[in-house]
């Protein structure tokens, strides 16, 4: 599945925006791409697409997306919850190494010095989150899959792989679960009711098997990102945070309950992201 | 360089200072009395007084500052009335260089805050509290950010030092913007959310707390009957609890026992220990 020439640069950021019924994840992708570059600017940025969101990227998307790769197969076309395809992005990254990011997250500012610290890894996986008030979350509300199965902390919003064989055995271990999540998940987890496998879980189950300690730097505990799912932030299920509290952009920065957010910002609630900060990111970098 | 090699270098003078209003139930002033005896005895420093014109007081202060202040506070069935405005003008008023503002309420019964001094900063402000026994709110409300207690405030004559305090002055002048905006739970002043904001504020936005003052403070808020010192241990009676601590320092918010002959013979006991 490989190809020769599949590694056009060296470095660069990607993710997958597959547009579903209720999330246009491709105009996340754009934000996110203009928050990179913005933040870090001369970063590549590459999307993977399925057909039909393929058909929406404009010209003006394209004046950050350096690639936009698109998906032969959709194997989630019949699920709601896209997560199938994750594991093909090791081989579809035009990038030798690659950060991976949900499209739903966005830079406030330069990461660029955790490059360094991911070469210590073939493959590392974000463990634990933060709350916006940058502190460590000790919320399990979440998490109690991960508990009840004694799996990693892992967080798929931000991952980095380069292609080694290790990194090449994580992604064929995920694409196994991937493939065969119903029988995975009825014979091999407790308490575990998704109808669709979720990278997270995935992933967290692929780094048990593959060895958490070849995927994951609990040390270097700046790798990871601020969560803005309301229980992690102790605020009420039932309002979105951004109705909660103040949330003001000074891009690149964002300030939550006037708190800037410096660790990379997992907005997670899809309507945080008006037209107003499009347009702001947009004339911030003159597209 | 030190002192002992540069005769054009002066030795930096510390002290601590307290602010002190009376009200018709309080006599805040008498409270601040123990206390400076205490923090005296214990850190061997000084200690000025910041009140109104007209205060009467015996105790031998290092300097008596007087200095209006007509914020008043009130809180039905609790702690009665207490004037807290005012705190911002301690950069402006301390005779110090390097000042520790405490409460009069907090009783400095170990060295550590002496210790702190021998650091590098500009400020530190005591940012966690342990409330043994009692369930306060530590953030300024439902969705509001943690708070920092401006019980103890040690500073430096610097530039940011100053900005802190002009940024806590800001606050109280604007206090009821700042109060919508951090989603305050309560209508009084408070200095300790004067204090968080301005901190805030200060450091890019961000709560700052690893620069804060490194320990916990511990604060006993309901009513006591009685504190007693053996053996090195503090014994600390309420109604219907008791505890047991080190000798360390405390932060006694009960007026009632502040003013009380009890509290008299711990300071005295203390100070003759």
């Amino acid at each position: 599945m490989r190809r020769l020439d599949q590694y056009q640069s060296q470095q660069g950021f990607l993710t997958i925006a597959q547009n579903s019924s209720e999330c246009d994840y491709l105009r996340m992708a754009y934000a996110q791409a203009m928050s990179i570059k913005l933040t870090m600017p001369g970063s590549l940025y590459a999307v993977v697409v399925d057909k039909s969101t393929a058909g929406q990227v404009l010209d003006k998307h394209r004046q950050v997306f350096d690639h936009v790769i698109e998906l032969d197969e959709d194997a989630s076309a019949n699920d709601e919850w896209k997560f199938r395809n994750e594991w093909k992005v090791q081989y579809l990254t035009p990038f030798k190494e690659t950060i991976k990011v949900e499209s739903d997250l966005i830079f406030t500012r330069s990461i660029a010095h955790w490059w360094t610290a991911f070469r210590l890894r073939d493959i590392v996986l974000s463990v634990g989150c933060r709350d916006y008030l940058q502190r460590k979350s000790l919320s399990r509300d979440y998490r109690k899959l991960f508990d009840d199965n004694q799996l990693p902390d892992v967080y798929n919003g931000l991952m980095y792989f380069r292609y080694t064989p290790t990194s090449a055995e994580f992604f064929w271990i995920a694409r196994i679960i991937f493939q065969n999540w119903e029988h995975i998940r009825d014979n091999h987890l407790l308490n575990c009711r998704d109808p669709y496998p979720t990278t997270d879980v995935v992933y967290a189950l692929t780094a048990k098997l593959l060895g958490e300690e070849q995927c994951t730097m609990p040390s270097m505990d700046f790798i990871n990102f601020v969560h803005m799912k309301p229980k992690i932030n102790k605020f009420r299920e039932q309002i979105p945070w951004h109705e909660l509290v103040v949330a003001e952009t000074d891009l690149p920065m964002v300030r939550i309950n006037n708190i800037n957010q410096y660790h990379p910002l997992h907005y997670y609630s899809k309507d945080w992201l008006t037209d107003d900060i499009i347009k702001e990111y947009e004339h911030a970098l003159s597209i | 360089m030190t002192n002992t090699n540069n005769l054009n270098v002066s030795e930096k003078s510390k002290g601590f200072l307290l602010f002190a209003y009376n009200t018709a139930e309080t006599d805040y002033v008498k409270i601040a009395e123990q206390c400076a005896r205490l923090a005296t005895y214990t850190t061997g420093l000084p200690v000025s007084l910041v009140t109104e014109e007209g205060t009467q007081t015996d105790y031998p202060w290092d300097n008596v500052i007087t200095k209006e202040n007509k914020l008043k506070n009130y809180k039905v069935g609790e702690l009665g009335a207490w004037r807290n405005g005012g705190r911002y003008n301690a950069y402006e008023l301390t005779p110090y260089d390097e000042t520790i503002v405490i409460d009069a309420d907090y009783f400095v019964i170990d060295k550590n805050l002496l210790k702190l001094l021998e650091q590098d900063f500009d400020y530190r402000i005591m940012q966690k509290n342990n409330l043994p026994g009692s369930h306060w709110n530590l953030s300024m409300g439902m969705v509001g950010l943690p708070y920092v207690w401006a019980t103890v405030i040690i500073f430096r004559k610097t530039a940011k030092s100053e900005m802190l305090f002009d940024l806590v002055k800001r606050v109280q002048r604007n206090y009821d913007y700042y109060r919508r905006l951090y989603h305050m739970r309560e209508g009084n002043f408070r200095n300790d959310y004067a204090f968080t904001i301005a901190n805030v504020l200060l450091n890019g936005y961000d709560l700052n707390e690893d620069q804060g003052i490194p320990w916990n403070m511990l604060t006993f808020a309901g009513v006591i009957s009685s504190i007693e010192l053996h053996n090195n241990l503090l014994k600390i009676r309420e109604d219907k609890k008791a505890y047991v601590i080190p000798k360390q320092d405390i932060h006694v918010m009960d007026k009632g026992f502040l003013l009380s002959k009890n509290c008299q013979q711990l300071v005295d006991q203390l100070c003759d220990a």
